[in-house]
C-alpha cells in the first residue's frame, strides 16, 4: 500500500515545497541560500520516501542539516535551537535503532520513539507549538507538512517491520493505539484553550496526528484506507489554514482570536477557504475528512465502544475549537481598524488547495 | 430513476447558484431555486404514482466500489410509504416557500447566490435523508441539513447575534448528531442489532432531541430565528426539525418497534417538551420566537404519538408532522410579511393591521386555527387522533396534557391576533398596502390550501399518505371519522353552510345594511384605555410564572455543565503551559 502511494506522496511533497518556496522567494532575503536548502531538503526527503536503502541514514542526516540551515537562513534563531535539540535527539535515536539495535524489537522501539518525536506525538509534543509560535505561518505549515509526510512514511515502514515479531507487534500496536488516543485528546483540549491562531493550528496538528496513529495502530485495510484519506486531507487542509494564518498575520500584525474579527466582510474568499478546510478537518460530511474518520470510527467501534466514545469526544472538541476560531476571526461585527493594509485577494494557491480538497472528496466517493 | 433526479436537480441547482454567486440578482437565484424545487416535486409525484401502481421500488448508485468488500456505502434511494410521505410534503412546502422567497429576498443587498445555494442544498439533503436506505448516507444527508442550517442562520454574518446563533445551532445539532452515527454503526456492525437496541435508541434519541428541538436540547431554535424568514419557515418549521421525527420512524421500522421503556419515555418526554414549549411561547412578544417555541411544542405531539406505539398513535404523529409543515410554514410566511410591512418583529409595535393586510390576516387565521386545533382545520384532526390514541393506549394523562397544551396554544395565538391584527392601527402603519406582498401571499396560499383541505377531508391524506406508511411499519391502516359521519360529508356540509352564510351576507345583509360596522367593544371598557399590547400579556404571564421561567430554562444548566468541563480543560491547559515554559526557557 505504501509503495503504491509513493508517487502520489512525491507529487504532494513537491507541490508543498513549490507553494511554500514561492512565498520564500517573494517575501524573504537570501533567496539563493533558501533555494539551495529547499532543493537539498526535497532531494533527501524524496529519497527517503521512495524506499529504504542502506543510504537512508545518510539522507536523514542531510535532511536534518538542510532544515536547520533553512531555519538559520530565515533568521529564526530561537526556533533553530529548539529544532536543533529535536533533530539531534532524532538522529541519535535513529542511529542507535538502525545500527546498534538493528533488526531487534528494541531497535524498532527506538525508531518509533524517534518518529513520534518528529510527529509531535504524546508525550513528545511540546516542542511543536513553541516552534510554530515563533516562526512565520508559511514555515510552520511547511515544517509540519514535510514532517507529516516523511516521518509518517518512515513510521509506517517501521510498524510493518515490527510484524516480524508477532507478539511484539501486537504490544506495539496496543501501546500506539492508546498513545494515539492521548495525543488526539490532548491536542484537541489544548487547541480548545488556545487563542493564538498559529499555536491553535499546531495543537490541531497534534490532534490530527492522533487520528493517524490510531489508524496505523489498528492496521486493518479499512483503518489504513481511512488513515491515508485523513493523512492527505490533513496535509492539504492544514497547509491551507497556515496560508490563511500567514495572510492574516502579515496584514493585521495580530494573530490572536478575539483581537481580529469580522474579516469575512472584506475577505469572503479567505473566510470560505478557512471554513472548508476547518470543516474537512472536523469531519463534516461530505468532505474527505469525514470519510477518513468514518472508516476509523468503524474500526475503533469494532474493538471497543469506550474508545469509540473517546474518539467522538475528540471529534466534538475539534468541532468546537475550529468553529470558535472561524467565528472569532471572520464573523460578527468588524472591529475598528483591525486590518491595517488590504489583504491580497484569495490567491491561486488557496484555490488550488480548495479544489484539491473537493476533488479528493469526489474521487473517494466516485471510485 | 426519478428518485435520483428529484435529489440531483436540487444539488445541481445549488451548484449553479454557488458558482454564479457573482450574479447579484434575487430574481435569478430565486427563480432557479423555485424551478428546481418544482421539478423535484414533479419527479417525486411521478415516483409516488408509480409507487401507488407497483408498490415499493428503489434506485441505487454504485459508489465507493473500492471499499465495498469492507463497508457498504452505496447510495440507495427507496420509494416506500414512509420515505415518500416525508419527501413529498417537504418538496411541496419548499415550492411554496421558494416562491415566497423570490419577493422576500429583494429586500437584501447581497449574498443571493450563497443563500439560494444553501436553500437548494438543504432541500436536496432533506430529500436525500428521507429517501436514503443506507444508514450511512442518511447520516451524511442528516448532517448536510445541519450544515445548511448553520450557513443560512449565519446569512447576516456581520451581526454578532447571527454569528452566535449560527454557532449555537451548529454545535448543538452536530454534537448530538454523533448519536445517530453511533446508532448507525451499532445497527450495521452488530450481529444482532436487537440485542443492542437500547444503545441504538439512546444514541438516536440524543440526535432527535437536538434536531427536532425537544427538551432539553431545544435552546438553539429561538436563536435560529435571527435568519431570513424563508429559512425559519422551511428549515426551522417545516423540514429540518422533522429530520429527527423521521429518524424515530426509521428506527421504529428497522427495529420492528420500540421496547416499553422507550415508548413511555417518548410519550412523556414529548408531552413535557410540548408543555415547556407552549409556556415559553406564551411570554414571547417577538413573533418569530413565539412561533419557534410553538415548534418545540407541536413536535412534542409527534414524538409522543410515536411513543404510543399503536396504529392510531403513529398515524396521529405522521398526520401532525404533515399538518405542522403546512400550518407552521404558513405562520412563518405571515410573520415574514408582518416583519417586512412593519419593520419589526415585536408584536407590541404592531396593531390593527388586519384592515391594511386583509389577505395576510386570513392566512394568519387559517394557520392559527390549524395549530390551535380548531375543528375544520387540519390540526384538529391530528390532535383528535392523538387524544383518541392516547386514551386507547391507556395514557389518559398524555391526552389530558395534549388538550391542555392545545388550549394554551390557542391562547397564545389569540394574543397575536389581538395585538398585531386587531385593535387600533399604529400611526406609522396607516399607509400600509398589501400590494407589494402579493407574491409572498401566493406562497402562503400554497401552504394554506392543505390546511383547509386536510381539515375537511382528512381521509385523502390518511388513505394516500399515512396508511401506506403504516403498512410499511406493519401496522393496520386507520380510518378517521368524526361522530360516525364520513369526513367527506362533514367537509361537504361545511362548505355548503359556509357558502350559504356568505351568500346571505353578500346578497341580503350587506346591501340592506342590516349589519352595521361599529367600534370594537371590549367588555364596556373605553377602547383607548383597553388596548393591550403583547407586552401587557407578557408582563402578566411573566409575573404569574416568574419562578417557573427562572428555573425552567435548560440553557442555564447546559451552561453550568459546559463551564465545569471548561474548568477541567483549563486545568490541563495551564499545566501544559507551565511545562511549555520550562521547555522553552533553556533555549
Amino acid at each position: 500500500m505504501l509503495k503504491a502511494l509513493a508517487p502520489f506522496l512525491t507529487i504532494i511533497y513537491i507541490a508543498i515545497t513549490f507553494l511554500c518556496g514561492v512565498f520564500y522567494l517573494r517575501d524573504f532575503n537570501k533567496k539563493l541560500m533558501i533555494l539551495l536548502c529547499l532543493v537539498v531538503l526535497t532531494f533527501s526527503n524524496l529519497f527517503l520516501l521512495w524506499g529504504e536503502t542502506s543510504y537512508g541514514l545518510f539522507f536523514d542526516g542531510i535532511s536534518v542539516i538542510a532544515l536547520l540551515t533553512l531555519f538559520w537562513v530565515l533568521g529564526y534563531k530561537e526556533a533553530f535551537k529548539i529544532l536543533g535539540v529535536i533533530e539531534i535527539s532524532y538522529l541519535v535515536l535513529l542511529i542507535l535503532g538502525k545500527t546498534v539495535f538493528a533488526h531487534t524489537p528494541e531497535g524498532i522501539v527506538l525508531l518509533v520513539i524517534a518518529f513520534f518525536l518528529k510527529l509531535a506525538v504524546f508525550p513528545l509534543f511540546l516542542w511543536l507549538p513553541i516552534v510554530v509560535k515563533i516562526i512565520d505561518a508559511i514555515t510552520a505549515g511547511f515544517l509540519i507538512c514535510i514532517f507529516e509526510i516523511v516521518d509518517f512514511v518512515l513510521l509506517w515502514r517501521t510498524v510493518e517491520k515490527a510484524s516480524w515479531f508477532p507478539q511484539f507487534f501486537e504490544n506495539l500496536r496496543e501501546v500506539s493505539l492508546y498513545i494515539g488516543f492521548l495525543t488526539l485528546l490532548l491536542g484537541a483540549v489544548l487547541a480548545l484553550c488556545e487563542k493564538n491562531l498559529k499555536k491553535l493550528l499546531a495543537y490541531a496538528t497534534i490532534d490530527d496526528t492522533g487520528y493517524l496513529l490510531i489508524g496505523l495502530s489498528l492496521f486493518s485495510p479499512v483503518s489504513l484506507y481511512g488513515t491515508i484519506i485523513l493523512w492527505i486531507n490533513h496535509l492539504i487542509a492544514k497547509l491551507g489554514l497556515f496560508f490563511i494564518a500567514y495572510r492574516i498575520e502579515k496584514n493585521t500584525s495580530v494573530i490572536s482570536l478575539g483581537k481580529v474579527k469580522g474579516l469575512a466582510k472584506d475577505y469572503p474568499g479567505l473566510a470560505f477557504s478557512f471554513l472548508v478546510f476547518a470543516l474537512t478537518l472536523i469531519g463534516i460530511p461530505i468532505l474527505p475528512g469525514f470519510w477518513g474518520k468514518l472508516f476509523l470510527y468503524q474500526e475503533v467501534f469494532k474493538i471497543s465502544k469506550g474508545l469509540f466514545g473517546l474518539m467522538i469526544l475528540g471529534g466534538c472538541l475539534t468541532l468546537v475549537y475550529f468553529i470558535r476560531a472561524y467565528h472569532s476571526l471572520f464573523l460578527g461585527e468588524k472591529g475598528p481598524e483591525t486590518v491595517k493594509t488590504p489583504l491580497p485577494k484569495l490567491d491561486l494557491i488557496l484555490v488550488m488547495l480548495l479544489s484539491f480538497t473537493i476533488v479528493l472528496g469526489c474521487l473517494i466517493i466516485a471510485f | 430513476m426519478f428518485l435520483g433526479f428529484s435529489v440531483g436537480v436540487l444539488f445541481l441547482g445549488a451548484l449553479i447558484s454557488g458558482l454564479c454567486y457573482r450574479i447579484n440578482s434575487p430574481k435569478f437565484h430565486g427563480s432557479l431555486a423555485f424551478l428546481t424545487s418544482a421539478v423535484a416535486l414533479y419527479f417525486l409525484n411521478l415516483t409516488f404514482f408509480e409507487f401507488l401502481k407497483t408498490g415499493e421500488f428503489g434506485w441505487h448508485l454504485p459508489l465507493f466500489r473500492w471499499i465495498r468488500d469492507f463497508i457498504n456505502l452505496e447510495l440507495i434511494f427507496k420509494a416506500n410509504g414512509l420515505n415518500l410521505f416525508f419527501a413529498l410534503f417537504g418538496a411541496y412546502v419548499s415550492v411554496g416557500i421558494n416562491l415566497y422567497a423570490i419577493k422576500y429576498m429583494t429586500h437584501e443587498k447581497e449574498g443571493f447566490g450563497r443563500f439560494y445555494a444553501f436553500i437548494q442544498l438543504f432541500i436536496g439533503s432533506y430529500l436525500g435523508l428521507t429517501l436514503s436506505e443506507n444508514l450511512f448516507w442518511s447520516y451524511v444527508f442528516f448532517e448536510l441539513t445541519g450544515l445548511c442550517s448553520y450557513q443560512l442562520i449565519a446569512f447576516w454574518y456581520q451581526s454578532d447575534l447571527s454569528s452566535f446563533s449560527a454557532k449555537k445551532a451548529f454545535l448543538m445539532t452536530h454534537i448530538a448528531g454523533y448519536g445517530f452515527l453511533l446508532g448507525a454503526l451499532v445497527f450495521n456492525f452488530s450481529p444482532d442489532p436487537k440485542a443492542y437496541q437500547h444503545l441504538i435508541l439512546a444514541g438516536v434519541l440524543v440526535a432527535v432531541l437536538a434536531k427536532s428541538v425537544q427538551w432539553p436540547l431545544y435552546t438553539w431554535i429561538p436563536y435560529a430565528m435571527n435568519a431570513p424568514t424563508p429559512v425559519s419557515a422551511l428549515l426551522h418549521a417545516a423540514c429540518l426539525v422533522k429530520c429527527g421525527v423521521y429518524l424515530l420512524f426509521k428506527f421504529y421500522l428497522l427495529l420492528g418497534g420500540f421496547p416499553e421503556f422507550w415508548k413511555n419515555l417518548l410519550i412523556y418526554l414529548g408531552m413535557f417538551s410540548s408543555l415547556m414549549g407552549v409556556l415559553f411561547a406564551l411570554k414571547q412578544a417577538d413573533v418569530k420566537k413565539l412561533l419557534a417555541y410553538h415548534t418545540v411544542s407541536q413536535i412534542g405531539y409527534m414524538v409522543s404519538g410515536i411513543g404510543l406505539g399503536t396504529s392510531l398513535g403513529l398515524a396521529s404523529s405522521l398526520f401532525h408532522t404533515l399538518n405542522h409543515a403546512f400550518f407552521k410554514g404558513l405562520l412563518f410566511l405571515v410573520a415574514g410579511i408582518l416583519q417586512q410591512a412593519t419593520h419589526t418583529r415585536d408584536l407590541s409595535l404592531m396593531g390593527g393591521i388586519a384592515s391594511k393586510l386583509p389577505k395576510t390576516t386570513v392566512l394568519y387565521l387559517i394557520g392559527a386555527a390549524s395549530i390551535s386545533g380548531i375543528p375544520g382545520f387540519n390540526g384538529f384532526v391530528s390532535k383528535w387522533m392523538f387524544y383518541q390514541a392516547a386514551i386507547e393506549a391507556n395514557h389518559p394523562l398524555a391526552a389530558a396534557l395534549g388538550l391542555f397544551i392545545s388550549t394554551l396554544t390557542t391562547l397564545s395565538f389569540i394574543k397575536v391576533l389581538d395585538t398585531a391584527f386587531l385593535g387600533k392601527i399604529d400611526e406609522k402603519n396607516k399607509q400600509l398596502s398589501e400590494k407589494p406582498f402579493y407574491l409572498m401571499v401566493t406562497g402562503g396560499i400554497i401552504l394554506a390550501i392543505p390546511c383547509v383541505v386536510f381539515g375537511l377531508f382528512p381521509q385523502i391524506a390518511i388513505t394516500f399518505l399515512i396508511n401506506p406508511a403504516l403498512s410499511l411499519l406493519n401496522l393496520q391502516g386507520v380510518n378517521i371519522s368524526f361522530y360516525q359521519l364520513p369526513t367527506v360529508l362533514i367537509g361537504a356540509l361545511f362548505i355548503l353552510f359556509l357558502g350559504l352564510g356568505l351568500l346571505i351576507y353578500f346578497t341580503w345583509l350587506k346591501p340592506k345594511e342590516i349589519i352595521k360596522e361599529t367600534e370594537v367593544f371590549k367588555g364596556g371598557e373605553d377602547e383607548t384605555v383597553f388596548n393591550p399590547t403583547a407586552d401587557d400579556f407578557v408582563a402578566d404571564i411573566e409575573n404569574r410564572l416568574a419562578t417557573f421561567y427562572k428555573k425552567a430554562d435548560p440553557d442555564q444548566y447546559l451552561l453550568k455543565i459546559c463551564n465545569f468541563i471548561e474548568g477541567l480543560i483549563l486545568k490541563v491547559y495551564s499545566s501544559i503551559k507551565k511545562l511549555e515554559q520550562i521547555w522553552s526557557k533553556p533555549c
